[in-house]
């Protein structure tokens, strides 16, 4: 997912669980960070690089591919944008090496959804945002894992758009990173294909371009992982469900509801603006922020101020060191610490050292 | 019910991709079998040197050597090209459903029996009747031509069971759907 | 980096100082340990492309072209190993394309680099040096041993970049 949906639609699912402007715009502003707090910004601001919640594409280009390589790029990934669905997977015949990988693949309502969310509870605001960046995420890019992998992320060339209730378009693939997506004639862009297993171009949804992202699109194309079964995402439905979970968690965050259940949607608060909000989600254009922006500004009667990456760091940086877990910026560095480490155990624990062996004491 | 997913048609789409990738797999064996045989012409001193010692001493008969051994390279490469190519694009058409000829399948039943019958002449030495110890490199050779029968396999399995899920397949899509 | 990463690869710009220090001295003889090397990086690269394939790719839409690259990789690694009358300059030429297209890729990553504001300048080092390595092997081409002398060069720049790196200090945070 991109910023209209992270910080926006965020902000807006927020209201509608009964948090204020201002505790909705800490909530969206870290949803939002998670795609943002790379090392590079974290060494700038003299804070954990372990806190890392991303890798830009200059370090991912830089990223080693060897096993400790692959285990720090995993550990970011499975914990923030690719959270695996089922840890425990099976399928027949194949080996442990494969398994491996098959079992970090994202989807939502898995325990680790569950999990993600419980963290957050009765922690920061910031810590929401994170969990709800996760969770979003996991509807998003279903169906691709967060470590690199040919024989997971690699998908067939063919990609095929579906319009209407019977239109089909096909889809051209290019690779211009600096082309913007030309969404009238369905040309998009994707990652190389590269034949190595631990290739970055495997990593995450490369293969699919910025598809996943875009809420308005639903896409046929063949997975390499499912054995020759045409997958359909259907985008509009999927954010529906995010944005309704999104709801529904923050409702149990804020304390409304006593616990959180995966695969459950708030009908209460969303249905009166399922029209808008669907909507919103069904427009076709690259991004969506204008749009949520006047729906969040409808709901809270406030502004909603636009992204600002530089906005905390100050305060972070001129912060003494006792202080600095209390500013803004440190409470998201504990929030992400706590996401990833419990992601990472979770990830050992199954039996797999993707993720790197993770010990928590007391555990 | 969802009918891209039916078996029938996860399994036409498997045969085809397996037939496709046989058929540019077959191809490239071609082309590396090409390029093998130029190596092993140029760089490997047994092979460089037969060449040499065939070839006459004087200037006329040299000259005149010298071009049938190159007229002799460039006819097999012609003709292993050709062969791969036309055996392989013709498996590629097929897979993809733009060609409607089945001629590579009996190609691929005649290069099972042949490679299969060369076979043991890694092993035998048949006008000294010895066994031969294999080395690495024919282990890499034997390691090669069992890769090839087993393209040649896929080739007509892929081939025949195309043809059965095609018959198979009703008007509206309709088998044994999975989820 | 970690520790065992950080030991590995001063080790390996150890092996690879070593390595030049041989081509330094024996210069003209060194080819056949050059084809020597080859031979086993194709043959091992073969190998585990077959192995990736039975334990990995054989369960990926289209895995097959992976089984046909690590058969043809080993095929040609092993015969490799069995050339003995390779032309030298095949070698250098060999060696030539190998450091044009490394000085290539890392030219155009310094370009990405760029354009993405992080910096560029010492991939743009890097990669016209590789470029110089190639062009004045070409130039040389007729004195091989020259051209084995700047090849051990290289190779040496390539060890201590690499030791370098490995002793650079990274920040590291313990969680309680």
């Amino acid at each position: 997912m991109q910023e209209d949906f992270h910080y926006y639609a965020t902000y807006c699912a927020a209201m509608l669980a009964g948090y204020s402007h201002e505790e909705s715009l800490d909530i969206c502003y870290s949803a939002q960070f998670v795609d943002l707090c790379s090392r590079t910004v974290l060494v700038k601001l003299g804070a954990p690089a372990i806190a890392a919640t991303t890798q830009l594409q200059l370090e991912l280009m830089d990223a080693r591919t060897d096993i400790a390589g692959i285990q720090d790029i995993t550990r970011i990934w499975a914990s923030f944008h690719f959270l695996p669905r089922d840890l425990y997977a099976n399928k027949p015949k194949r080996t442990k090496r494969y398994l491996h990988k098959y079992r970090l693949i994202c989807g939502p309502n898995g325990d680790l959804v569950k999990k993600t969310v419980e963290l957050a509870k009765n922690r920061s605001l910031q810590s929401a945002g994170i969990a709800m960046h996760v969770m979003a995420d996991t509807w998003a890019h279903m169906y691709f894992a967060g470590t690199p992998s040919l024989v997971i992320n690699d998908t067939s060339g063919d990609f095929t758009e579906l319009t209407g209730e019977t239109g089909e378009v096909k889809i051209t693939f290019r690779h211009n990173p600096s082309a913007p997506d030309d969404l009238e004639n369905s040309i998009y862009t994707n990652s190389l294909r590269q034949r190595d297993e631990n290739s970055i171009m495997n990593l995450g949804h490369g293969r699919a371009g910025h598809l996943p992202d875009y809420s308005f699109i639903r896409y046929r194309y063949m997975p390499a992982w499912d054995e020759y079964r045409l997958t359909v995402k259907d985008n509009p439905s999927d954010y529906y469900k995010a944005f309704s979970q999104m709801v529904y968690a923050m409702k149990y965050l804020i304390g409304d509801r006593a616990d959180f259940e995966i695969d459950r949607y708030d009908q209460d608060s969303v249905s009166v603006y399922e029209d808008r909000i669907r909507e919103i989600l069904g427009r076709r254009r690259l991004s969506a922020s204008d749009d949520w922006k006047a729906f969040g500004e409808e709901l809270s009667g406030e502004t909603i101020p636009d992204f600002d990456l530089d906005k905390y760091q100050d305060e972070y940086i001129q912060a003494p060191s006792e202080r600095k877990d209390e500013t803004f910026i440190g409470r998201f560095i504990q929030g992400a610490i706590a996401q990833k480490t419990m992601v990472s155990e979770a990830i050992y624990r199954s039996g797999n050292l993707l993720a790197g062996i993770v010990q928590i004491g007391g555990s | 019910m969802n009918i891209h997913n039916s078996d029938n048609n996860i399994n036409l789409r498997h045969m085809r991709d397996n037939l496709v990738h046989a058929g540019y797999g077959y191809i490239i064996f071609g082309i590396w079998s090409v390029i093998k045989l130029l190596m092993m012409s140029t760089m490997q001193k047994e092979y460089s040197g037969l060449l040499s010692d065939s070839i006459g001493s004087s200037t006329g008969d040299y000259f005149l050597a010298i071009a049938i051994t190159v007229a002799a390279y460039l006819i097999i490469i012609i003709f292993t090209l050709g062969m791969h190519l036309w055996i392989g694009y013709g498996a590629v058409r097929y897979g993809r459903g733009t060609g409607h000829r089945k001629y590579y399948v009996v190609l691929s039943v005649i290069g099972i029996i042949m490679t299969l019958v060369l076979l043991p002449l890694y092993f035998w030495n048949p006008s000294e009747g010895t066994p031969i110890i294999p080395d690495d490199t024919t282990i890499a050779s034997i390691l090669v031509d069992i890769t090839l029968v087993f393209v040649f396999l896929d080739m007509i399995i892929s081939t025949v069971r195309i043809d059965r899920l095609m018959k198979s397949t009703d008007p509206d899509g309709s088998s044994e759907t999975r989820d | 980096m970690t520790k065992l990463q950080r030991i590995r690869d001063i080790l390996l710009g150890l092996i690879m100082i070593a390595i030049a220090g041989v081509m330094f001295l024996f210069q003209e003889s060194v080819y056949w340990v050059i084809i020597s090397v080859l031979s086993v990086i194709f043959t091992f690269e073969g190998l585990s492309t077959i192995i990736y394939y039975f334990t990995m790719a054989r369960f990926m839409t289209g895995g097959r072209s992976i089984l046909y690259k690590g058969v043809i990789l080993l095929d040609f690694g092993i015969l490799t190993g069995t050339l003995t009358d390779v032309p030298r300059i095949y070698v250098l030429l060999y060696l030539v394309a190998i450091h044009a297209f490394s000085g290539a890729v890392e030219l155009l990553r310094a370009r990405e680099a760029a354009s993405y504001g992080g910096s560029w300048k010492l991939k743009m080092f890097h990669g016209i040096l590789d470029l110089s390595m190639a062009l004045i092997c070409i130039v040389f081409i007729r004195r091989l041993n020259i051209a084995v002398i700047i090849y051990a060069f290289g190779l040496v720049y390539s060890a201590i970049l690499r030791i370098v790196s490995a002793c650079r200090r990274t920040k590291l945070v313990y969680i309680p």
